[in-house]
């Protein structure tokens, strides 16, 4: 049978076709509505609401909202926040840049150096390496080991508040490896031909790079900026681990999700954390369409090459 | 029809039980067997999965056993409870109980018929509210210090009888300090609320009206609290902040690793932090106002023995926690890991190891019992977010980021906006 599409099928007919194919996506679809869909609705009703987990929730209208903007605690999580996002993220794409530069003038065994750069990503994010991060920066850690072998005495890195974050700081950098894979599959789209006639007229390497490289780059480096800001914003486990829960010392690793996570599962104030997950979803919203109308200023799309 | 492909009606049979196989496990009743939920760190686990094991070969009903350290636990089970999905028999701390038998979360234990005959009255009752009871005490405890006695006479100390006054001790710590390479004379105690309870009753307060609903201790005496222990740290007699930061777990404590002589916690904790120590632990009162006044601690049963509201087995629940009171196997199991047994038929049992850990613990709990104050009211709805809350503000303290009048204040303000919600 040949599949016609024409305007006179009735809409019947239509339904009856489809049906099989909603019944094939049935399954995600129960999921989709029962775990993500669902959860999200209630939980935006729980955000006006004085819901406290084994209570009743009442509606306290915009009561939860205004009352972050007077919790000194919700203030330090977004100092906290966007001190990371802002330093790790442009630290992690220049690392993650600059090895897929490196990588990609055609090294021997370069499949076995990018499995060995991407490995810290598949584990960055897990209980263990956060673990391993606190042997590492504890005052009887690896590094004050090292140190003390130079000579330098090292500090208390994880337990003093001026240090604590740059350590969670270090270990995003550290997870350079997966946007540098997706740098490197870029790289490897740019035309030779473009690089060769560059040179030919006479750029260097470094005009080449910021020239030609870059800007042809430049939907890859959007695209892993885009998820860079928003991975950063939702950072959790690490701080989780390393501070044991509290976000200390001194409150100075208090990442906004690990704060919504003392107010939900600590204080059981649900309906103050659903609030605060809502503001978070719209922080990233801002942050994410700002950088598509930003984009708009530096992202070069080869098919529009021709108006440039 | 070709056998190997599949018909239009199968496909569709198979996306059915597809669909039904995904959403029957969320709505089935559970009838597995009865849960059993404890905190506590892997002593007190082994402990009790020992005592289970005493109550399988008895022949008691089947069960599975869930455990956590102490902070992971809540986390766990506010999630459980929520999701109606709570553990049938449940350790639960007095820190916790007022939020969750004031939610109605627990079953009233009155019609199960749990054999509380042999048990101290004061501990039997501790989970009583309103005339329910909502947990049955599993021990009474009182707080304590464990003194290395050994290490301190090296150092050229000795130890009062009836323990420090506040005063002495911070002289004692001064002393001490610097006489091994790197030691200190105390841990930091500034973040501990459970000891600030008691120094607050010296001062002549509980921490909390008889309802719950206010804090009763001045903000002066707070005040007082953080600024003695910011005075030991500026003496050196305490570590620096950052160093209390990473000695939190018991086998990284001072006196675990050899940098402090001495450690606080609930009489039965002594039993956690002696098999760090070579020497053997003292257990002593912890400093007082006026030498050998002991009316600010007290005796309570802080930890109980709970059924879930939501429990599909109430009656096993209920004849295993009369089986972990009673039974001898079962005490003898469990020793003195959950605390002070909580009957004279235990206790007895249980000292039978003469010079143990343990024996020491019950001998100190009878030795204060005379001396010590009343015991205060179950700690209120929020006691939780007060607890860690206390321990922020001495730890911003301890970093300079606040000082003892703002974190006093800080601390009233916080418990006004946390207690009588």
């Amino acid at each position: 049978m040949t599949v016609r599409r024409s305007a006179a099928d009735s809409f019947g007919t239509r339904l009856r076709r489809s049906v099989p194919g909603y019944l094939f996506l049935l399954p995600w679809l129960i999921g989709l509505l029962g775990l993500t869909v669902g959860p999200m609705v209630l939980s935006l009703y729980y955000s006006f609401t004085d819901f406290a987990l084994f209570n009743t929730p009442s509606w306290t209208g915009l009561q939860n909202y205004l009352a972050l903007f007077h919790d000194p605690r919700y203030l330090q999580s977004l100092r906290v926040t966007f001190l990371y996002v802002a330093i790790s993220v442009p630290l992690e794409m220049a690392f993650a840049l600059a090895v897929a530069v490196l990588l990609n003038r055609g090294l021997r065994g370069l499949a076995v150096y990018r499995a060995l750069y991407y490995v810290p990503s598949l584990l960055g994010g897990s209980v263990a390496i956060a673990l391993l991060w606190q042997q590492i920066f504890g005052s009887d850690g690896l590094l004050n080991q090292v140190l003390g072998l130079l000579g330098v005495e090292g500090r208390g890195w994880i337990s003093e508040p001026e240090t604590a974050l740059w350590t969670l700081i270090v270990l995003r950098v550290w997870q350079f490896g997966a946007p540098m894979v997706i740098f490197l599959a870029g790289l490897r789209q740019i035309p030779d031909d473009v690089l060769e006639a560059a040179a030919i007229d006479g750029a260097n390497r470094w005009q080449r790079f910021w020239r030609v490289t870059l800007p042809l780059l430049s939907p890859v480096v959007f695209f892993n900026l885009v998820l860079q800001i928003i991975g950063a914003f939702q950072a959790f486990t690490p701080a989780y681990i390393i501070s044991g829960g509290k976000g200390g010392p001194s409150d100075s690793t208090l990442f906004y999700t690990l704060y919504l996570y003392q107010q939900a599962f600590g204080n059981f104030q649900m309906g103050y954390a659903a609030a605060m997950a809502w503001v978070l979803l719209l922080i990233i919203a801002v942050f994410t369409g700002l950088n598509f109308v930003l984009g708009r200023t530096w992202v070069f799309y080869g098919d529009e090459g021709v108006r440039r | 029809m070709n056998p190997t492909t599949f018909s239009r009606r199968t496909l569709l049979g198979l996306g059915a039980a597809t669909a039904t196989a995904l959403v029957l496990p969320g709505c089935s009743a559970k009838s597995g067997p009865m849960r059993v939920a404890w905190y506590g760190p892997d002593p007190v686990t082994k402990a009790i999965n020992n005592a289970l094991q005493a109550w399988k070969s008895n022949g008691g009903a089947e069960f599975a056993p869930e455990s956590a350290p102490f902070a992971d636990y809540w986390d766990k089970l506010a999630t459980q409870t929520s999701g109606n999905n709570a553990p049938d028999v449940l350790r639960m701390s007095m820190s916790y109980f007022s939020d969750y038998a004031g939610r109605g979360t627990l079953k009233d234990l009155g019609s199960l018929g749990i054999n509380i005959s042999g048990l101290d009255p004061e501990v039997a009752g501790s989970g009583t509210v309103d005339g329910k009871n909502y947990g049955i005490g599993q021990s009474s405890i009182s707080y304590a210090m464990y003194v290395d006695e050994a290490a301190v006479k090296a150092a050229g100390g000795s130890i009062p009888q009836q323990g420090w006054t506040w005063d002495a001790f911070a002289e004692f710590a001064k002393d001490y300090t610097g006489s091994v390479q790197g030691s200190f004379g105390s841990s930091d105690q500034a973040a501990n609320f459970q000891l600030f309870e008691v120094f607050a009753r010296q001062h002549g307060t509980d921490l909390f009206a008889e309802d719950g609903s206010k804090l009763t201790v001045g903000r002066d005496t707070i005040q007082e609290w953080f600024q003695y222990w910011a005075d030991l740290r500026t003496a050196k007699a305490a570590p620096p902040q950052n160093v209390t930061g990473e000695a939190t777990a018991i086998e990284k404590s001072l006196i675990a690793t050899g940098k402090a002589p001495l450690q606080f916690g609930w009489v039965q904790q002594v039993t956690f932090y002696q098999p760090l120590v070579k020497s053997p632990l003292t257990v002593l009162p912890v400093p007082q106002g006026e030498a050998g006044d002991l009316k600010g601690q007290f005796i309570k049963g802080l930890d109980l023995w709970c059924i879930s509201a939501a429990s599909k087995h109430p009656e096993d629940a209920a004849k295993l926690i009369g089986f972990l009171l009673n039974d001898e196997a079962a005490i003898k199991a469990i020793g003195i890991l959950l605390g002070v047994p909580p009957s004279k038929k235990a206790r007895d049992l249980v000292s039978a190891e003469a010079d143990s850990a343990g024996a020491r613990a019950i001998a100190y709990v009878e030795e204060i019992a005379g001396k010590v104050g009343p015991s205060p009211q179950p700690w209120p709805k929020g006691y939780g977010e007060l607890l860690t809350g206390f321990g922020r503000i001495a730890e911003n303290i301890g970093f300079g980021k606040a000082t003892p009048a703002s974190g006093a204040g800080e601390f009233v303000e916080l418990a006004g906006k946390t207690l009588g919600k």
